[in-house]
């Protein structure tokens, strides 16, 4: 059901965006069509261990090769596209799709939907959005499509947003806003969230920018678990699907934001997926997840900004109907600090990311501490480019590694070298 | 919305009599200094000079609000009361320009190219624009009930020309300035002089129209 309902839903919101923009140059110029996009060249140098994307261990998104060695490489790290069809003055429907050397078909889609967005008439209004999007939980990737401007590599935290989390359903936010400040209330029903936490369980934090698309397989390392007869979750697929409905359960949060004119910005999110963790279909276990998330940013001075964020959540697994499998308790911070002056932008930051194992498994063990620091340089030549220079240091303690005969502890480097090119048309 | 026509004519006429008015009776000037309270020269004060126990005449003005750059420009505006503004989009793009400011309540749509669309301002007080499509542009109108007003300049100075001699209540406007710090003063204004009026605001911290994508890349 899951890629079917994917599909369908996609093209629904699709022939919603190709309505307008099919109909363009109609009567007063609406609907319109904007696009704007990002190519990212990237050259890695990367350390030794091997890159949970390659179904290693390490926390980044290029690691080792499989012999061992560090690598130097060259990669399309993305191509993104974001395509705004403004149907009337007060609804729209965005299309964001992404490509890249890494996912698993040529191109994909992260997000795709529609917003309706009335321009205020008194102090409290309302904006709807349906379709599939990203929860707001992130106060580091409010660029183009979902790109930080501060750094590269995303925190553990919206990395892992990025991986498991969209919003496939509908959200309705009320927004008050006075002389000084605006405040907003969300809350939202969504479906196709319930292989959340997989990822997390099982091959913990990471740090990258490489979100899933609606139809990505995120790959897992060969745990033993996954063995049919023998393991605690027989035939789990060695990737993670993680946009399937698997319950017909509706999940939801409720969020909720603050920006000032004095320049701070807060944000807090209560979500859960309310999965019957019971459910399998074949390939893919449901999880039930929930979490609250905090985030807040400001300017210290002129050119020196501050962002922190915080997760803390629960994730729970029980492929056999008499107990729960897995039971994870997962926890995340980070603070960044930036500075920008003319064309360049120095960011630094510190983060530390945690999964407390409850269940007692054998075969499953899931705990994990790590801490990572990230330095990154910006420097923008004119508007439409972006050379970004990146060192990122992970330090993480993973007990699963011991099963591969691999040191719990591990350290990785990896020194990215990022030019962006921005386009638009309308 | 309101499309001047009628009003203009009758706002033309009251100003050609203002004017004569104002050529006949001696007129003076009033330079203003505005600085904050930490000394700091304050640019986009609005100083205006409302006289004591006589009618302030209407005095036609062509007002513009343009959209350029994705930003409104001019960022503070004074036009007095029942004076039409402007409009114009020289974006290539549209702009949906929304106040819900209790002087001024109103919604434009305005088409890319070179749409011109009219307000008529008629309340006293700050209206405060935004564009529903991009939510970084920021601008204010600030309505007031004389034709004696201006902005002061980088320096924090402003002259109001043309004042007829007489009694005035000489007051303060800044977008960035704290509730209850409001500034007015009487002065009288003398034939043929200078009258020099200092004041000094406290500021909030600084607000001002953001530039597209100031952030970093475009925002969508």
């Amino acid at each position: 059901m899951g890629a079917l309902a994917r599909a369908v839903f996609s093209a629904l919101t699709c022939s919603a965006f190709c309505i307008g923009a099919g109909a363009l140059h109609a009567d007063d110029d609406l609907p319109s069509l904007t696009i704007k996009g990002l190519l990212d060249g990237r050259l890695a140098f990367t350390d030794t261990p091997r890159s949970w994307e390659d179904k290693g261990f390490g926390k980044t998104r290029y690691g080792g090769d499989a012999t061992g060695d560090h690598r130097e490489l060259a990669r399309l790290a993305e191509a993104a596209a974001v395509m705004q069809a403004h149907l009337t003055w007060d609804l729209s429907a965005v299309v964001h799709i992404t490509a890249n050397s890494q996912q698993r078909h040529a191109v994909d889609v992260v997000e795709a939907y529609v917003q309706y967005k009335p321009a205020p008439t008194g102090n409290l209004g309302v904006r709807l959005k349906a379709g599939a999007f990203f929860p707001p939980i992130s106060l580091e990737n409010t660029n183009l499509a979902w790109t930080s401007p501060y750094t590269i590599s995303s925190s553990a935290i919206n990395t892992w947003v990025g991986e498991e989390l969209r919003t496939i359903g509908a959200e309705a936010s009320a927004v008050y806003r006075s002389d000084t400040w605006d405040a907003s209330l969300s809350a939202a029903l969504y479906g196709f969230n319930d292989p959340t936490g997989s990822l997390l369980t099982w091959r913990g934090w990471a740090i990258h920018d490489r979100e899933a698309g609606l139809f990505e397989r995120l790959p897992l390392a060969p745990l033993p678990n996954f063995k049919v007869g023998s393991g605690s979750a027989p035939g789990q697929a060695g990737a993670v699907d993680p946009f399937k409905e698997l319950d017909d359960r509706i999940g939801v949060y409720i969020a909720g934001g603050l920006n000032h004119d004095d320049g701070y910005k807060l944000r807090a999110i209560y979500y859960d997926n309310r999965a019957n963790n019971r459910v399998f279909d074949g390939r893919q276990y449901a999880w039930h997840t929930r979490f609250g998330a905090v985030s807040a940013a400001t300017d210290l001075t002129e050119g020196l900004e501050v962002v922190a964020q915080g997760m803390a959540g629960r994730t729970t697994m029980a492929s056999f109907p008499t107990h729960t499998v897995a039971d994870n308790d997962f926890a995340s911070a980070f603070v960044l600090l930036s500075h920008t002056w003319d064309q360049h932008r120095l960011s630094g930051r510190a983060e530390i990311f945690d999964i407390n194992d409850n269940d007692h498994t054998p075969d499953d063990p899931n705990a994990e501490h790590g801490t990572a620091l990230t330095v990154s340089y910006v420097y923008r030549p004119t508007p439409t480019q972006r050379l970004t220079i990146e060192a990122l240091h992970v330090n993480s303690n993973r007990d699963v590694r011991a099963r591969f005969g691999q040191s719990r502890r591990q350290s990785e480097d990896l020194v990215q070298l990022s030019y962006r090119l921005f386009f638009s048309w309308e | 919305m309101v499309r001047f026509g009628a009003a203009r004519r009758f706002g033309f006429g009251l100003g050609i009599l203002a004017f004569g008015w104002a050529a006949a009776a001696a007129a003076g000037t009033i330079t203003a200094q505005i600085n904050s309270d930490d000394g700091a020269a304050i640019s986009d004060a609005v100083v205006y000079a409302v006289p004591v126990g006589a009618p302030a005449p209407l005095k036609p003005s062509k007002a513009l609000m343009i959209q350029e750059n994705q930003q409104f420009n001019p960022f503070v505006l004074p036009v007095q009361a029942g004076t039409a503004v402007e409009f114009p989009n020289r974006d290539s793009f549209r702009h949906h320009v929304y106040s819900f400011s209790p002087a001024k309540s109103f919604e434009l749509k305005l088409f890319g190219g070179t749409e011109t669309q009219i307000v008529t301002f008629d309340k006293e007080g700050v209206v405060a624009l935004g564009c529903n499509i991009h939510d970084n542009m920021l601008a204010y109108i600030y309505v007031v009930p004389t034709p004696y007003f201006a902005k002061t300049d980088e320096r924090g100075q402003v002259t109001l020309s043309d004042v007829p001699a007489g009694n005035y209540t000489v007051k303060v406007w800044h977008p960035n300035q704290k509730a209850g710090s409001e500034q007015k003063a009487a002065l009288a204004v003398a034939a043929d002089g200078a009258t020099a009026y200092k004041a000094a605001l406290t500021l909030k911290r600084d607000r001002k129209q953001k530039k597209p994508g100031a952030k970093d890349e475009t925002e969508y």
